[in-house]
């Protein structure tokens, strides 16, 4: 008779164990099916930022030879110097001093949306300045001496490539934020403390005619 | 730079894709870049110049969004590309339409180097493609760029999938178009004889708008008589049987044409007409002719527009239109300094899709996915940085817990402060 009850406590607490042990696993598994999928789209969002900042870098730096270069009058050298200056100067402070983010680690530090949105305005000024600075008809000029020829190759592929760059870098934010919207990633918390997806918006269309 | 390059469809039936296929992998490697090409298909195709194609083997023809496809899915290919994938190394892996089902999807989902995309068509929402969404999706996500051909692919895109791509158009060799001779026997004005149209593009797909074309005849034939039409493309012409027989005789149906013939025959008519009525993204056909030097009419798509800079470059109508067809190739005949301007203007402009420009965009599109991934790389093994993403991925992923919280002020600043901490 004790004999029975033992055996069919033990079926049910198999059963139980059991079922328990499924549900566990599965979860996992869909769980680091989700952290895998979302650590992925992190990760390219997180590159394609990094080719961003680059190519602002380099649209700055291309900017600043050519004002120095002595190519163009001085008061559009001290425009595009000016500006370059900027740009590169508001992108300065992130990298020698990292922003301390707030306790509770879910959102952006305020000084990181501050500090884009400076580079953001920078950045716009910065191609407002260019395109002041090269219409069409000084561009025509420029093109046609050969000594400006590898500062205004070096600007257009510059230019070009930043738009490319920002396009690719905000589609990838925008998959972020649209993947972190689902409630599972919000349920389980899995996006963690990253900071969230915020694009880059800023004006960054070349001077007319500038083509690589 | 080691680029693999996959196609969707097979190489054994003549198409766009394959062919856009082809002249990319041969403008890499004249890029100086080294490329391998994946495609369905049994043998490899005559006039096939670029890098020989490694085939899959058969593709099965299958009704895919709303035409027939010859696609290559199942065990056998995935293992096939699996094992290319793993053969090749490659940088960079550039699929073509990742969401047919097909090799481009498999390449994506298997590939462990960094893909980028180019979708080519412009769809409207279908039931299919929705359906299709949550099971593309994950894979749609490993994309580090997707490229549209045109701003309405690139529209497609958005509407259908979110985010943005970046427009890099399809490619064509121009000067191949521009030398081609042209063959007496299709000409018209030039050999002191009645005025030749064509029509390039599949017979019976209703969408390529020869109904429409039909639909003037009468008018042309009226104006001009002794008028042809030469319709260069697969299918059995049904539609074309139903004209009345003086102008189905004008009609002279020449079938599939290859490459060299299509060239010729561009460069010989007085009139390219694209009577499309619906799903172009692009049209390479219209490049292809402005290069060859037809003038060109073309019905007023907004892919159409763009390719003619708003009828700067060719002249458009109506779409679906007969009579306004009729009157645009009427007016193209008549007027011929405005014709000849125009000519001039596309012989300009078509320089903007040669394959040496448009490889070159290709070029820049993978080393700024390169220059991406290699700042995340060079973040990764810094201990006390540990990757941004989520607390998961360190737990559930790698099986270690992260060593501490401290994140810096944003995507680019801890990028950057990350790799100065590597480099140290």
């Amino acid at each position: 008779m004790s004999g029975g009850w033992a055996v069919l406590v033990d079926v049910r607490v198999l059963l139980l164990v059991g079922l328990l042990l499924v549900v566990l696993a599965l979860a996992t598994l869909v769980l680091s099916t989700a952290a895998r999928r979302l650590d992925r789209l992190h990760r390219r969002a997180d590159g394609a930022r990094a080719a961003l900042v680059e190519q602002l870098v380099r649209r700055a730096a291309a900017t600043d030879r050519l004002a120095r270069s002595g190519l163009l009058d001085p008061a559009a050298s001290v425009l595009l110097a000016g500006a370059a200056a900027e740009a590169l100067g508001v992108g300065e402070p992130a990298r020698t001093a990292p922003v301390v983010p707030p306790p509770d680690g879910t959102a952006e530090p305020a000084g990181a949306v501050r500090l884009a949105q400076g580079r953001e305005r920078a950045e716009s000024d910065l191609s407002a300045a260019l395109r002041a600075a090269l219409p069409p008809e000084v561009l025509a000029d420029l093109t046609s001496r050969p000594e400006a020829e590898g500062l205004l190759g070096d600007l257009a592929t510059s230019c070009h490539r930043l738009a490319l760059a920002r396009r690719l870098a905000n589609d990838a934010q925008v998959q972020v934020a649209r993947r972190r919207r689902s409630r599972l990633v919000r349920w389980a918390h899995l996006a963690g403390r990253a900071p969230a997806p915020r694009t880059f918006e800023v004006d960054d269309e070349p001077p007319p005619g500038l083509l690589p | 730079m080691r680029i693999g390059v996959v196609c969707p469809y097979s190489v054994d039936v003549p198409g766009g894709v394959q062919l856009h296929v082809r002249d990319q992998a041969r403008e890499l490697r004249a890029l100086g870049h080294d490329v391998a090409v994946l495609a369905p298909g049994e043998e490899r195709p005559a006039g096939w110049d670029g890098p020989a194609p490694e085939l899959v083997g058969r593709a099965v023809a299958v009704p895919f969004n709303g035409s027939v496809a010859r696609l290559s899915f199942g065990p056998v290919a995935n293992a096939r590309t699996r094992r290319w994938l793993g053969a090749g190394r490659f940088d960079v892996v550039h699929v073509h339409e990742p969401a047919s089902p097909s090799l481009g999807l498999l390449a994506l989902l298997a590939a462990d180097a960094p893909v980028v995309a180019t979708f080519h068509s412009a769809l409207d929402r279908s039931r299919a493609m929705l359906a299709a969404q949550p099971l593309l999706r994950p894979g749609l996500e490993r994309l580090s760029a997707r490229i549209a051909v045109s701003e309405d692919a690139r529209r497609t895109v958005v509407e259908h999938l979110g985010g943005d791509a970046v427009v890099v158009p399809n490619g064509v060799r121009v000067a191949d178009y521009a030398g081609a001779a042209p063959r007496p026997r299709w000409q018209g004005l030039r050999a002191g004889r009645p005025p030749v149209l064509c029509f390039l593009g599949r017979v019976d797909e209703p969408r390529k708008g020869l109904a429409v074309l039909a639909g003037a005849l009468p008018r042309l034939r009226a104006q001009h008589p002794g008028l042809r039409v030469l319709v260069a493309g697969t299918g059995d012409g049904a539609g074309l049987r139903d004209l009345p027989r003086r102008d189905a005789a004008a009609v002279e149906v020449l079938g599939a044409v290859s490459e060299q013939d299509k060239r010729a025959l561009l460069a010989s008519v007085d009139v390219y007409v694209a009577p499309q009525t619906g799903g172009e993204s692009f049209g390479v056909v219209l490049v292809e002719a402005m290069a060859a030097g037809a003038p060109v009419v073309a019905s007023a798509l907004p892919a159409f527009r763009r390719v003619l800079d708003d009828g700067r470059l060719g002249a458009l109508f109506p779409v679906g239109d007969a009579a306004g067809l009729a009157d645009a190739v009427q007016a193209v005949l008549a007027d011929t300094p405005g014709t000849e301007r125009r000519r001039r203007a596309a012989t300009t402009a078509v320089r903007r899709y040669d394959w040496s420009v448009v490889g070159r965009e290709l070029v820049a599109v993978y080393e700024t996915v390169l220059q991406g991934v290699g700042a995340v790389a060079l973040v990764a093994p810094a201990p006390d940085d540990p990757p941004p993403s989520s607390r998961w991925r360190a737990r559930l992923v790698r099986g270690t817990r992260p060593t501490s919280a401290r994140r810096g002020p944003g995507a680019s600043g801890r990028r950057r402060s990350g790799g100065a901490g590597g480099s140290r």
